[in-house]
This record gives structure tokens, C-alpha cells and sequence, in this order.
């Protein structure tokens, strides 16, 4: 009944035969009526079916597209790039802001309540011309101060010591202190 | 090109290719009020994965390889339905995957007036699963048998013998004079 191979012959309807196989299915359609009329139906069979499909509606109401999670800045790429750096530079001013309120001459750990002369000290450090109506007693006793603090040592206390810390105990001036080695 | 912007051009592709997913999902998902969702799902799917799109099929028949699976699992859930409604005693299983095969209703008939064309998808509907996907890409995209088999990750001597039996099938349900003995 089959006078072809039905498969090749909806193949090559579709275009999908090589040369050969299709050389081969020309040779018989060109001498066979009924094997032509089949591969006409499957034809127009394909077109049909493509036209309906096309015929589908793509949506039939508006098919909501899913959030693919791309970024999307709500507010221009400028404004914020300029927020961004307008807080960079707020913070830097105050953070220079908070280091240059600090004393300059702060070296060691503040342990307990601050000394009268650690802040007579802090004081003195920024200008070393003394208040024209401070006496010699007072004069003194401020560059002392301030000799004292330039010969005390470093010392980063650990953590784990803090507790146990205890300050050094100020030491008399002497007459070393009139000749500081600052 | 930044990530930024090549997943942009990917999400354009997934636009392009919208329209006939739709397509796609209208004939082989077994309810219309799951084709909403089956999109959504294969887009979303489509993007998370988007890294493993190497190029070398088109973005169509890519998604649609995820949309095939996507609503086999839509219509899993209606199989299982049926399957539990039966009153065969045979294995959970069988039922199902017998289920799977079983012919889809109707499309509904506001979205195809035209009773010709209507004909055409109501008997590719009643296809088993695999013919039904192998010819839905066949007629949607006008896909080469290699292009369907990569999208399937079947052999192309397999897409040739299904869309052989599909075609077949269709002439006989859709001209029945065409019959085997008239040859």
C-alpha cells in the first residue's frame, strides 16, 4: 500500500531531507499521483495549522510581567550620585571636625577623674605666650606643668589592666625642669 | 558590557518572546486560568537562570523547553484530580502517567472564533503530551527538527517519527475522507 516511506515524505514536505534523500523523493512524486497528493495534504495540512496558531490570542487580558529583581534607581542616577557625595563630605568635616577638637598632646590613657594639670596642660600646649597679667608664680608653674607632660613616657595601658591601673605619681620639679630637654 | 546591562538585554529578549509563550501555553496547558501563572513561572525561571543560556538556541525555543515542564506540573495537578476520581485499582502511578496523555479539553471558544482554526488546536490538544509539545513548536515557531530536539533534548530521528505520528494523527481527526486506506 505504502509506495514511499510516509516519514521521508512528511519530511521532506517540512524541507528536513538532505540533497540525496530529497533527489530520491522527487524521482517517485515526479511518477507516483497518490504519494503527491499526500505530500500536498501534509502541506496544506502545516499551513492550517500555523495560521490557527497564529490566531491565538497572546494574551488575553495584560499577563503581568514578573519582577525580574533588576535594580532600578527610583531618582536619577545624578541626584543621587551627588546625595551620596554630599554625605561623604558631611561626614569627613565631621569627622575632622571631632579630631581637631581632641587635645593635640593627648599621649597616654586617661585613668580616673582629669587632673587639674593634665587640663592646665591641654591649656598651655596651643600657646606657650602666657596672659599679661598671669604672675611669675603662675608662669612657672604652667611651663612646669607642660615640661613634665613632654617628659613623661608613653605607655598604652591593655585592656585586661585598666582596671588594675594606676596613675604615676607626679614627681616634684627640680631644678632639671628649668632646662627642659623639649 | 556591564551585568547590569546585559540582564537588561536578556529581559528584552523574555519581552520578545512573550507573545508566543502565551501561544505555546494556551495549547498545552490543560486549563486557560493556568496559563497566566505557567508564564509568569516560565519567565521567572527563564531570567534565574538566565547564566546557563549559552547562545546557541534561540530565546524562544530556550523558554519554551522551561514551559514544557512548567505546565506538565500545571497539569499534573488536574491528572491527579481525575486519577483520584477513578475507580481503577491499578497503581497511583500508571494512573497518572496515563492521565498525563489523556487528551485536553476544548479551548475555550472566546479565544478562537474562527471554528477552523478552533478544530486545528482542539486536536492538537487531544495529542499524547510528547507529540503535543513536539508539534506546538513545530507549528508555532516554524522550528527545524534540530532545533526541536535541542530545545526537547530528544534525537532528531526521534522529532521526526513524533512529528510524524502528530501530522498523521491530525489529518485522520481533521479529514477523516483522508484516510490510511485511501492511499
Amino acid at each position: 500500500m505504502n509506495c514511499f516511506d510516509e516519514q521521508d515524505l512528511v519530511a521532506y514536505a517540512d524541507g528536513e531531507l538532505d540533497a540525496q534523500a530529497r533527489a530520491a523523493v522527487e524521482r517517485h512524486l515526479a511518477a507516483c499521483a497518490a504519494c503527491s497528493a499526500y505530500v500536498a495534504d501534509m502541506r496544506g495540512l502545516t499551513s492550517k495549522a500555523r495560521a490557527s496558531f497564529a490566531r491565538l490570542p497572546a494574551a488575553e487580558r495584560p499577563v503581568a510581567r514578573p519582577a525580574m529583581g533588576l535594580v532600578r534607581p527610583a531618582w536619577p542616577r545624578v541626584v543621587v550620585a551627588t546625595l551620596a557625595a554630599a554625605a561623604a563630605v558631611l561626614l569627613a568635616a565631621l569627622l575632622a571636625a571631632r579630631l581637631m577638637s581632641e587635645p593635640k598632646d593627648r599621649r597616654v590613657v586617661q585613668i580616673g577623674p582629669t587632673t587639674t594639670t593634665n587640663t592646665v596642660a591641654s591649656t598651655t600646649q596651643s600657646s606657650v605666650s602666657p596672659t599679661p597679667a598671669a604672675s611669675n608664680d603662675e608662669l612657672f608653674a604652667q611651663w612646669a606643668a607642660a615640661a613634665r607632660r613632654r617628659q613623661s613616657p608613653v605607655r598604652l595601658v591593655p585592656m585586661d589592666e585598666v582596671a588594675s591601673f594606676r596613675p604615676p605619681v607626679d614627681r616634684p620639679v627640680t631644678a632639671n625642669d628649668l632646662n627642659p630637654r623639649g | 558590557m556591564s551585568r547590569l546591562q546585559r540582564d537588561r538585554e536578556f529581559e528584552a529578549s523574555l519581552d520578545a518572546v512573550h507573545p508566543a509563550l502565551v501561544r505555546a501555553a494556551r495549547v498545552l496547558c490543560w486549563a486557560d486560568a493556568d496559563v497566566e501563572d505557567v508564564v509568569q513561572e516560565t519567565l521567572l525561571a527563564a531570567f534565574r537562570g538566565r547564566a546557563s543560556f549559552k547562545g546557541d538556541a534561540s530565546p524562544f525555543t530556550w523558554c519554551y523547553t522551561i514551559l514544557t515542564r512548567v505546565a506538565s506540573r500545571a497539569n499534573r495537578r488536574h491528572a491527579r484530580g481525575r486519577s483520584m476520581a477513578s475507580t481503577h485499582v491499578d497503581d497511583d502511578g500508571a494512573d497518572l502517567a496515563e492521565s498525563l496523555d489523556a487528551p485536553l479539553p476544548p479551548v475555550d471558544s472566546r479565544l478562537l472564533d474562527d471554528e477552523t482554526s478552533r478544530a486545528v488546536v482542539d486536536a492538537v490538544r487531544r495529542l499524547p503530551q510528547r507529540q503535543r509539545e513536539v508539534i506546538t513548536l513545530h507549528f508555532l515557531q516554524d522550528c527545524s527538527y534540530a532545533e526541536i530536539a535541542a530545545a526537547l533534548g530528544i534525537s532528531v530521528g526521534t522529532v521526526k517519527a513524533t512529528v510524524f505520528a502528530a501530522k498523521q494523527s491530525l489529518r485522520e481527526k481533521l479529514s477523516p475522507a483522508a484516510a490510511p486506506e485511501s492511499r
